[in-house]
C-alpha cells in the first residue's frame, strides 16, 4: 500500500524535525528555525495526503471507511491532529521550543505504529456497528482533544523545567531556558489548550454517546473506555475549577495537567491493552 | 464553639450541602469507584467471577454490589448527593452573580478603582464637547455604545459586553444536573432482547440482566433477514431485517433496520443487534446422493420439511429436521447443543414409492458415519443455509431526550464559560484646579492577558 510507505516517509520527516528542533535550541538561528518549521509543514502535508490515500484505498478495497478503525490508523491520525494543533500554537505564541517535546512524542507514536509486530497496518473491513458517520465525529473530536492535552502536557513539562531553573537562580544565558516561552505564556498555553481540549473532549464523549445510542441502544454502558474517558474529563474539570475558583496557577496547575495527560494516555492506550470492552479493537 | 452550637439543624444541613469540600470528597470517591468499575468486570455470571476470585472475595463483592457497580444503591446515593451538592453550590452563588450581572458598578469611584488592575490616568488641558464625542466613539468601537452618566461632579462613561456570559457556568452545571436526572429516569424504562426467526411474529422480550419476560402491547414480525459478508471472508459487512409492526393483527409500519439504524415505534427502539441460524425452524439443505447400485451421483436442494425425488428411481428424500450442533440428551433424544455450527446434522427420511423406507441422521462433519446397515442410497450433507433469526435489542428509555437536552446545555455552557468574557470599560473625567483629570479603567472576567493588550491599544487610540 502506498499510504503505508508514505506514512513511513512522514515518520522519518518527524524524526528529522525532532532532531532539528533540539539542534535549534542550541544554535538559535532564525533562518534555521524557519527551515525546520518548513520541514514540519512538509511532513504535515505528506501526512495529510497519506491519510487521504489510505481513505481512498479503503474504498478501493470495498470497505470505504475513514482511517480510524484500528490502532495503527488511530496512532497515525492522532499524530496528525497533534501536529496541526502544535503548529497553531507555535504560530500563535511565536515559539518553537515546545517542538522539542512534541515531536519526540509524535515520532515515537508513529514509529511504534509502523514497526511494532503487534500492530497490523492492513486496511481492515469495519464491523457493521462501526459503519457510521458518528465514528468520524466521535473519534476526530476525541483525538483533537487528546492532541490539545498533549500540547498542554509538553508546556507543563517545560514550565516545571523553567520553574526549577528559576528557583536555582541560574544566570540568564547560562542555559537554554530563555528560548522557551516565558513562564506566563506557558501558563497561558497550558490553560488555553486544556480549555479547548476540555470542550472537544466533552463533545467527543457526547458524540460517542449519541452514536452508542444509535448502534447499541444505550448511550452509556460504563464500559472501561467510557468510564476512563469520564475519569479524564473529571480530572480536567478539577484543573479548570482549581484555576477558576481557587486561583491556582503555575506549578500546581502544571502538575494537575501532567496527571490529566496520564489519564488521557491510559484512556487511549492502557484501556485497550489492559482492560477489555466494546472499544477494544486491538483484541479481535 | 458556642457560635457553632447555636446554629440550628437546618443551617447545618445547608452548610453541609453547599460545602465545596463535599464536592471534592465526592469527586474523589466517584473517580475511585469508576476505577474499581473498570478493574472488576461488570455484569458477568457468578461462574465467571468465581474463575477470577476466590469464593469469599466474590461473596464480599456481591454484597457490595460490585458486579453491577454502577446500578448499585450506594452508587445511586452518591450520584444523588453529588447532584444536590452541585445544585446547592450553584444556587448559593446565585445572589452574588446576579448582583454582578444586573447591578454592576457603572460609575467608577475610588473604591472600585482600587480593585482594578487595568488603569490609566492622564490629564487634559481642556475638555470640549467634541472631545466627549470622540471618547464615546472610540469606546463604542471597542465594546458597545457607552452610557453617559453625570454624577459626583464628574463625567462618566461606562461600556460593557458579554454580561450574560457570567451565567456560563450555570448553564454548564445545569446541563450536568439535567443529564444526571435524565439518566436516572432511564431506570423507569427497560432494556430487553428478542429473537424473531424470519417470517415469524413476536411480542415478548427477555429483559436484560434478569430472566424476566416482558410483553409489549403490539407485535413485531420479521419479514426478511439478510446478511452480506466481505468478499472472501466470514466477516459480516452488513445485516438488515425488514420488520413490520402489527397492532391487533393490523400492519401499521414496515421498516428495514440495520445496525446504526433502528426502528422506533411508540417511543420503543428496536435495534439490530445480532443474528443467527434459527436452530429448528428450517432452512435449505444441500445433499449429495449416490445410488449404490448404479453409482450415479446427484445433488439435491430441499427445504426442511419437504421432499425431492431422485431422478430415475422410485426413491424420494425428505429432510425432517436440522440441528446445528447435534447432541443427545440422557434419553437418547437428539437436540441442538448450541446455535453454532459445531456439528450440523440433518434427519432424512427415504421414501420408496411414497412409502417411508427408513430414516437416519447424517452429519456434515462425519460423512462416513452410516448408522444402520445396507441402504440403497448414500447420502451426504454438503451444505446448509439456515433460516436466520434476527436479534433485536429493545429499549425504552424515557430519559434519553432529557439527557440530550442536558448535553446541549453542557456544551453551550462550557463554550460560554471558557471562550467568552464579560468586559467592562470605565472612563471618568473630573475637573480639579483648572485641569481635567481623566481615568480609564477596564476589567474582564477571563483572558486577562489578551484584555490587557486590548486595553493598552484602547488607551492609545483615546489619547490620539
Ligand atoms: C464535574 C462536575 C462539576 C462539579 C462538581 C462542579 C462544581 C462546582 C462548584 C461546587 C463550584 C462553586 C465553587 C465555589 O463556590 O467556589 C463551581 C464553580 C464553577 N464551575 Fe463547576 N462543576 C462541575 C463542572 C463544571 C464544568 C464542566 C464547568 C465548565 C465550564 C464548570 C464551570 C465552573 C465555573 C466557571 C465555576 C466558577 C464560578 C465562579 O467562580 O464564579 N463546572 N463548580
Amino acid at each position: 500500500m502506498i499510504s503505508s510507505k508514505l506514512l513511513g516517509v512522514v515518520t522519518i520527516t518527524y524524526l528529522i524535525c525532532m532532531v532539528s528542533y533540539c539542534t535549534y535550541l542550541c544554535f538559535r538561528n532564525r533562518k534555521f528555525g524557519q527551515v525546520i518549521t518548513g520541514i514540519a509543514i512538509f511532513g504535515l502535508v505528506v501526512h495529510t495526503v497519506a491519510l487521504g490515500m489510505r481513505w481512498y484505498e479503503s474504498y478501493q478495497l470495498g470497505h470505504g471507511h475513514i482511517p480510524l478503525s484500528n490502532l495503527y490508523e488511530s496512532l497515525m491520525s492522532l499524530s496528525w491532529t497533534t501536529v496541526i494543533i502544535y503548529l497553531i500554537v507555535e504560530y500563535r505564541y511565536k515559539s518553537k521550543a515546545l517542538g522539542v517535546f512534541i515531536f519526540p512524542l509524535i515520532s515515537i507514536a508513529m514509529a511504534y505504529a509502523s514497526l511494532s509486530p503487534n500492530i497490523q497496518d492492513e486496511i481492515e473491513p469495519l464491523v457493521p456497528a462501526l459503519q457510521s458517520n458518528w465514528l468520524t465525529y466521535h473519534v476526530l473530536t476525541c483525538f483533537l482533544s487528546y492532541s490539545a492535552f498533549a500540547i498542554s502536557f509538553g508546556s507543563s513539562i517545560t514550565y516545571l523545567f523553567k520553574y526549577k531553573k528559576a528557583k536555582e537562580k541560574v544566570p540568564a544565558g547560562a542555559d537554554m531556558s530563555e528560548l522557551f516561552p516565558s513562564m506566563e505564556s506557558l501558563d497561558d498555553i497550558i490553560y488555553k489548550t486544556i480549555a479547548i481540549g476540555f470542550l472537544l473532549l466533552t463533545i467527543g464523549i457526547i458524540t460517542g454517546a449519541v452514536w452508542a445510542n444509535y448502534a447499541w441502544g444505550s448511550y452509556w454502558s460504563w464500559d472501561p473506555k467510557e468510564t476512563w474517558s469520564l475519569i479524564t474529563w473529571l480530572m480536567y474539570a478539577a484543573f479548570l475549577h482549581a484555576r477558576l475558583t481557587r486561583g491556582w496557577h503555575g506549578r500546581k496547575t502544571a502538575i494537575l495537567s501532567i496527571i490529566g495527560f496520564a489519564a488521557v494516555l491510559f484512556t487511549f492506550l492502557g484501556v485497550n491493552f489492559l482492560l477489555s470492552g466494546l472499544h477494544s479493537y486491538g483484541s479481535s | 464553639m458556642t457560635a457553632k452550637k447555636q446554629k440550628n439543624v437546618i443551617q447545618r444541613v445547608t452548610d453541609f450541602f453547599v460545602s465545596i469540600k463535599l464536592t471534592i470528597v465526592l469527586l474523589i470517591i466517584l473517580s475511585s469507584v469508576c476505577v474499581i468499575g473498570t478493574l472488576i468486570p461488570q455484569n458477568e455470571s457468578p461462574q465467571h467471577y468465581l474463575q477470577l476470585y476466590s469464593q469469599s472475595t466474590y461473596r464480599i463483592f456481591a454484597t457490595l454490589g460490585f458486579p453491577n457497580l454502577f446500578a448499585s444503591w450506594w452508587f445511586i446515593c452518591l450520584m444523588t448527593l453529588f447532584t444536590i451538592n452541585l445544585a446547592a453550590c450553584s444556587l448559593n452563588r446565585l445572589p452574588r452573580v446576579w448582583r454582578a450581572i444586573f447591578h454592576g458598578d457603572t460609575v467608577l469611584d475610588d473604591k472600585l478603582l482600587q480593585g482594578l488592575t487595568n488603569v490609566r490616568k492622564f490629564t487634559l488641558k481642556k475638555f470640549s464637547a467634541a472631545q466627549e464625542k470622540q471618547y464615546e466613539t472610540v469606546i463604542a468601537q471597542y465594546l458597545n455604545k457607552p452610557a453617559l452618566i453625570q454624577k459626583q461632579g464628574g463625567w462618566h462613561l461606562f461600556s460593557e459586553s458579554g454580561r450574560y456570559t457570567r451565567f456560563g457556568f450555570y448553564l454548564t452545571h445545569l446541563g450536568l444536573i439535567i443529564i444526571i436526572l435524565g439518566s436516572m429516569s432511564g431506570s423507569l424504562g427497560y432494556q430487553g432482547y428478542m429473537q424473531i426467526p424470519e417470517g415469524q411474529t413476536a411480542h415478548v422480550m427477555q429483559l436484560k440482566n434478569s430472566n424476566e419476560i416482558r410483553k409489549i402491547d403490539f407485535a413485531i414480525r420479521c419479514d426478511k433477514f439478510e446478511v452480506t459478508f466481505y468478499a472472501g471472508s466470514q466477516r459480516p459487512k452488513a445485516y438488515k431485517s425488514t420488520l413490520t409492526v402489527l397492532e391487533n393483527n393490523r400492519e401499521v409500519l414496515t421498516k428495514t433496520i440495520a445496525v446504526n439504524d433502528p426502528l422506533v415505534y411508540r417511543g420503543i427502539y428496536f435495534y439490530q443487534s445480532s443474528y443467527g441460524a434459527a436452530p429448528d425452524s428450517g432452512g435449505k439443505i444441500h445433499l449429495s446422493v449416490k445410488q449404490k447400485d448404479s453409482g450415479k451421483q446427484q445433488d439435491l436442494t430441499l427445504d426442511v420439511g419437504s421432499s425431492a425425488p431422485i431422478a430415475g428411481t422410485n426413491y424420494a428424500v425428505r429432510a425432517d429436521e436440522f440441528l446445528s450442533d447435534f447432541s443427545m440428551d440422557n434419553n437418547g433424544k437428539p437436540f441442538s447443543k448450541s446455535q453454532e455450527f459445531n456439528n450440523p446434522a440433518v434427519r432424512v427420511t427415504v421414501l420408496n414409492g411414497g412409502k417411508e423406507e427408513f430414516n437416519k441422521w447424517i452429519f456434515a462433519k462425519f460423512p462416513d458415519f452410516h448408522g444402520k446397515g445396507d441402504q440403497p442410497l448414500d447420502l451426504q450433507l454438503v451444505n446448509f443455509q439456515p433460516r436466520y433469526y434476527t436479534g433485536l435489542q429493545v429499549t425504552y428509555d424515557p430519559g434519553v431526550l432529557v439527557v440530550w437536552l442536558g448535553c446541549i446545555f453542557l456544551i453551550g455552557g462550557i463554550y460560554v464559560a471558557f471562550f467568552t468574557s464579560h468586559r467592562r470599560i470605565w472612563l471618568r473625567v473630573e475637573e480639579k484646579d483648572g485641569e481635567f483629570k481623566a481615568v480609564l479603567a477596564g476589567s474582564t472576567s477571563k483572558n486577562h492577558v489578551a484584555f490587557s493588550r486590548e486595553f493598552e491599544t484602547l488607551f492609545k487610540s483615546l489619547k490620539a
